[in-house]
């Protein structure tokens, strides 16, 4: 489960959405009042969710997203007249004053993204069976024997299709594969 | 060292997507200074017609001669590579000019620049190798610097006791980025404190450097919630920060500090450089320790130096030859990252030539602890000791001909000005030390 890491400049607020999450069953393992306190906290972690205010003493969200590593989630728990209309990459907006049935509900989905998010990285990794294996150095062979590429290059090439593309790598070889041999 | 054209930098900037240019300079004392432009004001900035108002940075000019023109010297330009990626930004460090369009005098990049000039006239090209200390402290509930660490790490220590060990990484790799060659990052004895050394190059370019450094340092820290600081002395009862500088003259890409059939591996330059920059100690102390707090720093029991002696085999006198190096180099171990790094690296330079033109030969080298000798024993072998306070310092500035005419008239005043009045104001507070020692008792 991801940690969570709490900010708020009013130190009474932090402490009781942190109470709140954690007999919703989440770990918090910070209650901070800075943004720098928040970022000490996640030198901690590698992946987390941050909830916060949307002005710190010494930031404002949209500075302490920047910071944020991009691991971190954040959920703004702020008026909606303060970010509504500001739609910032990597965050998620929770009107105030919070319903704990909201915030119990969006926390759930961020860490199941996360954990989804978890898992697909842990079995990228291992799915690289043989077969799967050979069809990508098939698809580099390819590229590096008609088009004079480095490996180096030719597994860029790929990976920048796959991504392009929205397909994996797998699929991706297959395709240069079916198109150069035509 | 780039070389760029004014094409390259308009290339760069178009294919990088750059959206701000920040011409840079620095002040007499030695901070940071910026104007930032567009990149619609690119083509302006490289034609050297961007100005500012000179009489707003203070030693720069009066207000009736206060326009000042920025000529950006086209192979410091970088990308910062913290800035967000759309709209990135860039500098320009830049050079100071009068409308007439001659350099301005008391601009200390130019003040290097000149004996830099004179050192090559002779065939000599300087190179400066820094190593530079900071603190990392936290910040309080309103997010202002503290002298707060909760670590307590020391020499070489690593995480979990290096609570700075993530902030200093990144900092590494943005150096990095940007062109940088680190060469070694540690902690360093105080909690809290680190260093990062990056490899010796040619003089202008290491001041350069060292700007960007603390720069780089100062934001990439921010990132981390934490707050760096170059103070010389921050917290009393711990080693302070200093910005030891390892010097070396090339003549022909060879070292002339080397000479393998010496003892001490050294040539008779390296002897006379030496023999130049202790001559001119007393003087040179007041630019590469310029501030109240420097003299903080400079006491025994903290690895500072605080007499003005030499030695191979002593770790922590004023001057010391590294054994073991590969080649022949001086490290003065004086200067505090407070210091201007254009000034202190020229009279550094300057003192170092006077030394080999006067062939002036230093004292015998003091191998024993000179910390354990008498006052009488260290007067009977003539060792002499740093300025002990920032007045002391501007004192033997003001006696020293030789050095004020580096910095020049005009800055020489402003300086020595500037500096008793930093020292008045700080003669004028009263202390907690004084409080606690007097109040009950009297």
């Amino acid at each position: 489960m991801a940690e969570i890491i709490v900010a708020f400049s009013n130190r009474d607020n932090a402490v009781n959405i942190r109470n709140i999450l954690v007999r919703g069953g989440f770990s918090v393992i910070g209650v901070c009042t800075t943004g720098a306190q928040a970022l000490q906290y996640t030198e901690l972690l590698d992946e987390g969710i941050l909830v916060c205010g949307y002005k710190l003493p010494d930031m404002l969200y949209t500075r302490l997203r920047e910071y944020l590593p991009p691991e971190f989630e954040m959920l703004l728990a702020a008026s909606p007249d303060k970010w509504q209309g500001e739609s910032i990459e990597g965050v998620l907006g929770l009107p105030m004053p919070l319903k704990v049935y909201d915030l119990m509900n969006t926390m759930e989905m961020l860490q199941q993204t996360m954990d989804r998010r978890r898992r697909k990285r842990r079995k990228g990794k291992k799915e690289k069976n043989p077969e799967q294996q050979k069809i990508i150095r098939g698809a580099k062979e390819l590229l590096m024997a008609r088009n004079h590429m480095s490996e180096e290059e030719a597994h860029r090439y790929l990976q920048k299709c796959s991504m392009d593309s929205g397909t994996n790598l797998v699929e991706t070889a297959q395709m240069v594969l079916s198109i150069m041999g035509e | 060292m780039n070389n760029y054209t004014r094409k390259d930098i308009l290339r760069m900037v178009e294919k990088e997507d750059v959206g701000f240019i920040r011409l840079q300079f620095t002040d007499i004392f030695g901070t940071l200074k910026n104007v930032a432009v567009t990149t619609s004001q690119l083509e302006k900035a490289l034609n050297n017609k961007c100005m500012f108002d000179g009489s707003s940075i203070e030693g720069f000019a009066r207000i009736e001669q206060s326009d000042m023109y920025l000529h950006p010297d086209l192979n410091t330009f970088e990308i910062f590579p913290w800035r967000p990626q759309q709209g990135k930004v860039a500098r320009l460090i830049c050079d100071i000019y009068k409308p007439d369009g001659t350099a301005f005098e008391s601009d200390p990049r130019y003040i290097l620049k000149k004996v830099i000039a004179d050192a090559g006239s002779e065939g000599y090209e300087f190179d400066v190798g820094p190593e530079c200390e900071f603190f990392l402290f936290e910040t309080d509930e309103n997010g202002l610097p503290t002298t707060i660490t909760h670590e307590n790490a020391s020499y070489f220590d690593l995480g979990p006791m290096d609570f700075g060990e993530n902030a200093r990484r990144d900092m590494v790799l943005t150096l990095e980025d940007m062109g940088f060659e680190i060469e070694a990052s540690h902690h360093e004895a105080s909690p809290a404190q680190h260093e990062i050394v990056f490899k010796y190059d040619e003089a202008l370019t290491t001041a350069d450097n060292i700007m960007t450094f603390k720069l780089v340092v100062k934001t990439i820290a921010k990132r981390h919630g934490l707050h760096a600081t170059f103070m010389p002395k921050p917290k009393s009862g711990a080693n302070g920060s200093g910005m030891h500088l390892n010097m070396t003259l090339h003549s022909d890409g060879v070292n002339i500090f080397t000479d393998t059939s010496d003892e001490k591996g050294l040539s008779k330059e390296a002897y006379y450089f030496i023999g130049g920059i202790m001559k001119h100690m007393k003087a040179i102390t007041f630019i590469t320790n310029p501030t109240v707090n420097s003299y903080k720093r400079l006491i025994p029991g903290y690895e500072a130096p605080v007499h003005i002696a030499w030695s191979e085999i002593n770790r922590s006198p004023l001057i010391r030859i590294p054994a073991a190096a590969e080649e022949s180099r001086v490290e003065l171990r004086s200067p505090d990252p407070s210091a201007n790094p254009y000034l202190a690296l020229a009279v550094c330079l300057a003192a170092g030539l006077d030394g080999i033109r006067s062939e002036i030969m230093p004292p015998e080298s003091v191998d024993t602890n000179i910390y354990a000798l008498s006052p009488r024993e260290r007067i009977q072998m003539g060792i002499e000791s740093l300025p002990g306070s920032l007045l002391e310092a501007a004192r033997e500035f003001e006696k020293d001909d030789f050095i004020r005419g580096i910095l020049g008239k005009d800055l020489s005043e402003k300086y020595i000005e500037a500096k008793k009045e930093e020292y008045r104001q700080y003669r004028a507070q009263i202390t907690d030390w004084e409080i606690q020692k007097y109040l009950h008792v009297m």
